[in-house]
């Protein structure tokens, strides 16, 4: 039984809502900024959204962690030396994002805001921004499989509203209430969501599950990793054909690895800049003597493997690293992207360990 | 996030499309694009443009040279001083403008009015033509048209794949893709080089070409004549012939010799005349590089005095003058020799974005507006243009380019026919026939447009027949050594200097080293990462030793990038005439892990 509070919108009026979400607030959505490019980014007008996009560039996480920000500035000619925190994000709604992407933000709220030590720089971004998730209807591109890390293709929570198309509606569900209180704008918009509307919208589900999971068997490429039990032979392979772009980690809404940077504006004055960084670059695992512990693409392919797939990853956050958004297919060079590492470390199973292509059981043959 | 602009990377010749994105100029980053024939994908460069905005080697003023020291100075001041001492090099053959492959085609048409009207005897060429001039001339005089490739996008169209080098994930990453694409769906790679390569590695084939016997394989595989070709080239040309849409991979800096251009264009004339489809992909080293020789280098002959070549430029005592445009000298030449060459030059002057080698030794230094300060074309070596966005007002005191030749020739009383960006696109689609299809309008509406054919029959261009000296085999315990493009060579780039993730990965390949195999090491008992002794009858150089995959038992590589240590061991470069490209021939090593040794092996 579902006990959330849920609407039901017609689909024409949704240009109608983000107008009326407009007035009152700022928002960043999806924008085509080419024909076959949607970015986020701020829109005045409804008529600026892509509704029907694929998926995006990069991530709309990159609203909260982006690929580069300034900590602070510094001014080092005064005496004692001036730091300065850049001006608070004002309020803004995100919009429009999709599932595997909001689950991303659930992580990265664990990431930089739980434990000993929060993010300030996150923890504002975050607090300022309200989520209004665009769930899936059919898959958003086809790189996509969502369903086989438990990220898509609808979420069952991580949203403040959650806005789902099924035919000529749109299912309405508040997740919080910030989202609650988004909705008070458009009150007189929605009516309520009967029980068909939403028998349609876990119909149309179930069957973007049976689409969506045919990318790779995780659980068990996740055994396989975590046992120790791929043989070196298939880092060597994969490691072979990276050409070391960093681009799977740069577009990976769950990638957290960055660095941090100094940049001068004057001879002592500048800012401290948070940078996207990269596990597969050579640079980032060398330690301050000298000294690199991963000096092969091979030896930092399988470190970036055991982070998206490592048991211990999965214990501490209860997902795998990936949520299936398929970016990394799209930007990889050498095709050594998720999808090709499941079926590399299939492919390498010794004969009697060999696991199954896609979500069903091991073959034990 | 804010969406600055849409451009082209600012790095290679492959010319991925990319937005800028970010708040300011600090938190400026690239993201790929599909876009401009881009393949939403970007190799590390790429990735790492944004940080081009932000680079502490960005030139903030200008600089001009008094009692021996450089400082800053007034824009009024350092333009007045640059028209005066250009004014005193009237004379034929005193003045050389040398340009970077990475101006735009407004930026380089503007240059060449400005040449043609106020310099009239000045020499112009590019500074690219050192390494890939060469094969320009060679595939031109061959096709008899400017050589135009295919898309990149046209690889994994067909059905059999020739590289002419193994080392294409290292040097043009994007290419590489398409190519691992087309052998993931089952099309056959072959690899023609001296060296297998990464791509050797995946590759169905490798055959061995030793240097200088390139233009007697592509003749074998052309059916010319087999003499003196690897016997595996008769089973390359069967399948060849096969084909029904063979494509050649074609990197230019790695054909040094005109003649195995021109063999190679005759290659790609009958693959064409046969199979009808064959594609010819040319890989550049920069963004531009056909743009520039489309509208802004001089067709030999054409001028009042005979043309010389960037090589000549080079050799202190040919001229009185030398003005650089976004090109670093110390990328091609030992830091000795460009001193000696500034110290007997009157006057050198750089119009560059960054701080550089040659900017260091300049007599004026002009700061110009670079990558995501300008808007303008780029002509890639497949035909297309590409209009770049303006993502930022220039920073510190840089000046778009064409500004700064507006008020150059004001004080030689030049009046340009066009005021800004527009009226200049304007006259180069009048002046260039090739490029007289593309108006600002139809720039602003799409961002890739074909430019019109280039046929150069009636510029006959007469290729010296002289290749470069054989060099004796080596004995036992000697190596081979050879001079390559390497895909570090970005380390040395001012552009990848700075701070950031770019200038961190780079920072290990700016201390010389050399390659050598995996073989070679454990059977001396070396080890990578150590410094070993080498030396050739030109000297002894102490280098740092790496290895990967792909390396050749016998061999160890110079990467080109390493000037100094290139002069050191193999010498000054071959010349091939007319177009001035540099060839270094092999040469015998020895390798030794002690300096003692070393000398006693001398």
């Amino acid at each position: 039984m579902n006990d959330k509070e849920t609407y039901s919108l017609k689909r024409e009026l949704l240009p109608t809502l983000a107008d009326r979400l407009l007035a009152r607030h700022s928002l960043v959505a999806p924008v085509a900024v080419s024909p076959s490019d949607v970015l986020f980014a701020p829109v005045d007008r409804a008529d600026q959204i892509a509704w029907d996009y694929g998926n995006s560039v990069i991530s709309p996480v990159a609203e909260l962690f982006p690929p580069a920000e300034a900590l602070f500035e510094f001014d080092l000619s005064s005496r004692p030396p001036q730091l300065h925190a850049p001006s608070p994000p004002s309020p803004t709604v995100l919009f429009g994002i999709r599932p595997c992407d909001a689950t991303a933000l659930r992580y990265l709220d664990e990431f930089f805001l739980q434990g000993d030590f929060v993010d300030s720089a996150y923890a504002r971004r975050r607090e300022a921004t309200t989520l209004v998730v665009w769930a899936c209807e059919q898959p958003a591109s086809e790189r996509c499989f969502c369903s086989c890390c438990e990220a898509g293709p609808v979420l069952e929570a991580g949203y403040d509203v959650q806005l789902t198309p099924v035919g000529d509606r749109v299912l309405v569900e508040v997740g919080s209430p910030k989202g609650a209180q988004l909705l008070d704008a458009v009150k007189d918009l929605l009516e309520p969501a009967d029980e068909l509307l939403m028998a349609r919208r876990d119909e149309q589900t179930e069957q973007l599950h049976q689409e969506l999971s045919a990318v790779g068997n995780i659980p068990a490429a996740m055994r396989a990793v975590s046992g120790g039990s791929v043989p070196a032979e298939c880092w060597s392979r994969l490691g072979l054909r990276c050409m070391e772009c960093g681009g799977c980690s740069l577009v990976c809404p769950k990638c957290t690895c960055f660095d941090v940077i100094d940049l001068y504006t004057g001879a002592e004055q500048g800012a401290r800049i948070r940078v996207w960084d990269s596990c597969r670059l050579w640079g980032y695992s060398q330690e301050a003597s000298g000294h690199n512990p991963r000096p092969a693409q091979a030896d930092r392919t399988q470190r970036y493997a055991y982070h998206k797939l490592g048991h211990d990853y999965f214990q501490q956050y209860d997902a795998p690293g990936c949520v299936g958004c398929g970016r990394c297919l799209s930007v990889c060079l050498g095709a050594v992207d998720m999808e090709a590492m499941l079926a590399t470390i299939r492919e390498a199973m010794p004969s009697g360990r060999r696991i199954s292509a896609a979500g069903g059981a091991d073959q034990t043959d | 996030m804010q969406v600055r602009a849409a451009t082209v990377c600012p790095f290679c010749g492959c010319q991925c499309g990319m937005y800028l994105v970010g708040e300011d100029r600090l938190t400026a980053a690239a993201v790929p694009a599909q876009r401009a024939g881009g393949a939403g994908r970007l190799c590390l460069r790429g990735w790492q443009a944004g940080a081009l905005l932000h680079s502490s080697r960005l030139l903030d003023c200008p600089l001009i040279r008094s009692d021996g020291a450089v400082s800053p100075t007034e824009w009024d001041e350092a333009l007045t001083a640059l028209a005066e001492s250009l004014a005193q090099m009237s004379e034929p053959g005193a003045l050389g403008v040398l340009l970077a492959g990475s101006l735009t085609d407004e930026e380089a048409f503007a240059l060449k009015q400005l040449t043609e009207q106020a310099l009239a005897n000045a020499h112009v060429d590019g500074l690219f033509s050192l390494h890939e001039g060469a094969a320009l001339l060679g595939l031109r005089d061959a096709l008899g048209e400017v050589p135009q490739g295919e898309r990149l996008s046209q690889i994994p169209d067909c059905d059999l794949l020739i590289s002419f080098t193994g080392d294409l994930p290292d040097l043009y990453p994007q290419a590489a893709a398409y190519v691992l694409e087309a052998v993931d769906q089952g099309v056959p790679l072959i690899v023609l080089d001296n060296i297998p390569g990464t791509l050797g590695e995946l590759a169905e084939e490798v055959v061995m070409i030793e240097p200088g016997d390139l233009a007697t394989a592509s003749r074998a595989l052309a059916g010319e004549s087999r003499e003196g070709a690897p016997e595996a080239l008769a089973a390359v040309r069967e399948k060849l012939q096969a084909s029904e849409c063979p494509g050649l991979l074609i990197p230019l800096a790695q054909i040094c010799s005109p003649q195995a251009a021109v063999a190679i264009g005759h290659l790609v004339a009958s693959l064409r005349s046969a199979a009808g489809k064959a594609h010819m992909f040319l890989l550049q080293g920069e963004p531009n590089i056909t743009g520039v020789s489309d509208v802004a280098l001089r067709p030999a002959g054409a001028g009042e005095v005979q043309p010389v070549s960037a090589a000549e430029m080079l050799v202190p005592g040919k001229l009185r003058g030398l003005v650089v445009v976004g090109a670093d000298l110390g990328t091609v030449m030992p830091q000795g020799l460009l001193e000696e060459l500034a110290g007997s030059l009157d006057l050198l002057a750089v119009i560059d974005s960054y701080r550089t080698a040659t900017t260091d030794l300049a007599d004026v230094v002009l700061p110009m507006a670079g990558f995501g300060e300008r808007a303008g074309t780029v002509t890639g070596c497949d035909g297309l243009l590409r209009w770049t966005e303006q993502a930022f007002e220039p920073g510190g005191q840089r000046r778009p380019l064409i500004d700064i030749i507006m008020e150059l020739g004001r004080r030689f009383d030049v009046s340009p026919k066009w005021q800004d960006l527009q009226e200049l696109q304007g006259e180069l689609s009048r002046e260039i026939p090739a490029y007289g299809q593309i108006d600002w309008d139809s720039l602003q509406r799409e961002d890739i447009w074909p430019r019109g054919t280039y046929p150069v029959s009636d510029v006959p261009r007469s290729l010296s027949t002289e290749t470069a000296p054989a060099t004796s085999p080596p004995q036992e315990g000697q190596f081979v050594l050879l001079v390559r493009p390497d895909g570090q060579g970005w380390a040395l780039d001012a552009r990848t200097q700075g701070r950031g993730i770019l200038a961190r990965e780079y920072r290990q390949s700016r201390e010389p080293y050399v390659w050598i195999s995996a073989e070679d090491l454990q059977e001396n008992e070396w080890r990578a990462g150590t410094s070993l002794w080498v030396t050739t009858e030109h000297g002894t150089q102490n280098l740092r030793t790496r290895s990967r995959e792909g390396l050749r038992p016998g061999w160890v590589i110079l990467p080109r990038q390493f000037a100094e240590q290139v002069r050191n061991l193999a010498g000054p470069p071959h010349v091939h005439e007319p177009v001035g490209g540099w060839e270094w021939p092999p040469t015998v090593a020895t390798i030794s892990s002690t300096p003692r040794e070393a000398k006693a092996d001398e």
